[in-house]
């Protein structure tokens, strides 16, 4: 159990309507990124799954019924890392957590997890002398020590070093294994990449886009991209090459249905004969997944606008 | 393998965490420090200046039995100029200031005059700074914010009466300092007969409890409508200072919470000549003392509802 599911959420503030029918579901055991350029709704979606934000139509329910009546199963971490600095580390946790477990032993576990149990003198410390990364870290201990059946995190990424980050992404995952459901934002797609199952992507205020991963970078099929001497040759024997707008001089792209087909696409420019600088088959990154689909839309927008 | 999620606390083990958290808060606040000592460096200059104002009765009464033409006569008619003479009232008032008896009537008239801004700005600080650090939000996804509140607003009734009590406590350690001085130094002081103020402490300190209390409530509304401590801070100083000139206007005015809170002060307090603390402006006259006691409840039941009201419907950033 644990299926979210944000059912045609509408929120205005004021004349501007941020989102506009948001409707998705995340599963439990998997973690789904809700993507959107600036903008797009993601942080007013977060609140208004949290309750923090009433909105005007639609709700967020986690296995049917509404989120905020189910705060026990909830953990939160919200974009900015918002602490008491005058508390220390354990009493920020008790405060923050809310209704989470107060057990000495659950909040060291938890720290430990995430490397800000290693000294217990820093949980002693006022919250206020933390570095960005650390208060990061302290409110997602108030957010696990709550055990959340849901947690949603609003740009966890941001403004935290590498070995943050992979605390915070060992954790996920461990979460995730467990059947956990986890929710998260972000607009450094890359470094999303390798934690997250599914996405949901948002653009002003409707999803345009909700599967897995895999789902995502297959929009575009796969291509054989080759950078050679002598352009000429090549052109000649495959005409489907395309030229890759910003690569090198002398690269071009070969578009193909499949993995097989642009593996055999790939096995044909080699036995070419012809000097080949680079030769390789790929497939989309998530953000240029998310790129291509971002101006996929907005091409359908402009041309959805043109026809009325 | 899915997981079912913990087990929500039970309704006291909830409240209890709450009440917990707030205390907590509330006794690291720096802003609880500040006001604390201030109030402390308050009573003890109020404590020092009736002292003053007690010693000088000494050559005060002299010249008061001289005037009454009592010149010349034996020091027994003197004692019964200082007991019971009409022309030396305001000089038996001064020093029975610093009776024993009247030790927790004294700080509490003290309190009495300031506690209800010195509450308003602490509570719109307490509840603002949650807005101010946006753990606001934090707050509100885990533990739901009209909860939060409700514990905040309990917490402040309750530091009334805590600090209202305090005064009241201070004020009678302080009288075990202040009276065997003033017997050392003055001869009138042991002439005069313990004074009967006729009202209980309790009954003292919970009057001027409730006007802070209401005070308190009425800067977390605002606090909390307009999200900004300090809105609800000046709300707090601004109120007091501009309801006796409303109500010196309308009969019915009472109602006000400066009415009511002026009105308990009279009922219950004794404001006796010489004293830090005078008594408060004319305050419209209620049907009754105990509607004073119900306006003052209204309030407070007034304040809260709307703070949980507005909490409930509020978009937190």
């Amino acid at each position: 159990m644990g299926v979210l599911e944000s059912r045609d959420v509408h929120k205005r503030y004021g004349a501007t309507a941020v989102l506009r029918g948001v409707s998705f579901t995340a599963r439990p055991g998997a973690i789904t990124l809700l993507a959107g350029p600036n903008g797009a709704g993601k942080t007013t979606w977060i609140r208004v799954a949290t309750g923090l934000a009433r909105p005007q139509a639609g709700e967020v329910l986690l296995d049917g019924q509404p989120v905020p009546g189910q705060r026990h199963r909830l953990g939160v971490v919200l974009d900015h890392p918002s602490v008491y600095p005058h508390l220390n580390g354990y009493d920020n946790i008790r405060c923050l957590a809310g209704v989470g477990s107060w057990d000495r032993r659950r909040i060291h576990e938890v720290a430990g997890r995430l490397g800000l149990g290693l000294e217990e003198a820093r949980l002693r410390r006022r919250a206020g002398s933390y570095s960005h990364g650390q208060k990061r870290l302290l409110v997602l201990a108030c957010a696990l020590v709550r055990d959340p059946q849901l947690l949603l995190l609003d740009e966890p990424s941001l403004g935290v070093d590498a070995v943050v980050w992979r605390r915070i992404t060992e954790t996920l995952k461990y979460l995730r294994d467990e059947g956990r459901t986890i929710l998260l934002t972000g607009q450094n797609l890359n470094t999303l990449e390798a934690l997250v199952d599914d996405v949901a992507v948002l653009r002003d205020g409707r999803i345009v886009f909700h599967g897995s991963l895999a789902e995502l970078r297959g929009l575009r099929p796969p291509r054989v991209e080759v950078r050679v001497r002598d352009p000429e040759r090549l052109g000649t024997v495959l005409r489907g090459a395309q030229p890759v707008p910003g690569a090198p001089a002398g690269t071009f792209a070969v578009a193909c249905g499949s993995r097989a087909e642009a593996e055999a696409v790939a096995c044909q420019i080699q036995g070419l004969g012809i000097p080949l600088l680079r030769l390789e088959v790929r497939e989309d990154t998530l953000e240029e997944a998310f790129t291509s689909l971002l101006q996929a839309d907005g091409r359908e927008q402009k041309e959805d606008a043109h026809a009325g | 393998m899915p997981v079912e999620g913990p087990v929500p606390p039970g309704g006291w083990r909830l409240a209890l965490r709450l009440w917990w958290s707030e205390g907590k808060l509330l006794a690291a606040s720096n802003w609880t420090r500040v006001l604390l000592v201030a109030l402390v460096l308050l009573l003890v200059r109020a404590e020092i200046s009736t002292y003053g104002t007690a010693l000088s009765q000494e050559a005060e009464v002299q010249y008061a039995y001289r005037a009454s033409g009592g010149a010349g006569a034996s020091e027994e008619a003197l004692r019964d100029f200082v007991r019971s003479h009409p022309d030396a009232r305001t000089h038996r008032e001064a020093i029975w200031g610093l009776h024993p008896a009247t030790g927790a009537n004294r700080m509490l008239a003290v309190l009495g005059a300031i506690g209800p801004s010195l509450l308003a700005v602490w509570s719109a600080h307490w509840v603002g700074a949650e807005f101010g650090w946006r753990t606001a939000a934090v707050r509100a996804a885990h533990t739901g914010w009209r909860r939060v509140l409700g514990v905040k607003l309990a917490w402040i009734v309750l530091a009334s009466v805590l600090l209202s009590a305090a005064a009241a406590g201070a004020g009678i350690l302080a009288a075990r300092v202040s009276w065997p001085l003033l017997l050392a130094t003055s001869r009138f002081a042991g002439w005069l007969e313990a004074p009967d103020l006729g009202i209980a402490t309790g009954r003292q300190v919970l009057a001027v409890a409730a006007g802070m209390a209401v005070y308190g409530l009425m800067a977390a509304a605002i606090t909390v409508m307009t999200r900004s401590a300090l809105t609800g801070a000046l709300a707090g100083l601004v109120v007091p200072a501009l309801e006796p000139l409303l109500a010196g206007h309308s009969s019915l005015l009472w109602l006000l919470p400066w009415g009511l809170h002026a009105g308990l002060l009279t009922d219950h307090i004794v404001y006796l000549w010489g004293g830090f603390a005078g008594p408060p402006p004319l305050a419209p006259v209620a049907p009754g003392p105990e509607w004073r006691w119900v306006g003052s409840l209204l309030w407070m039941l007034v304040w809260s509802g709307l703070t949980l009201g507005w909490a409930g419907r509020q978009d937190i950033r």
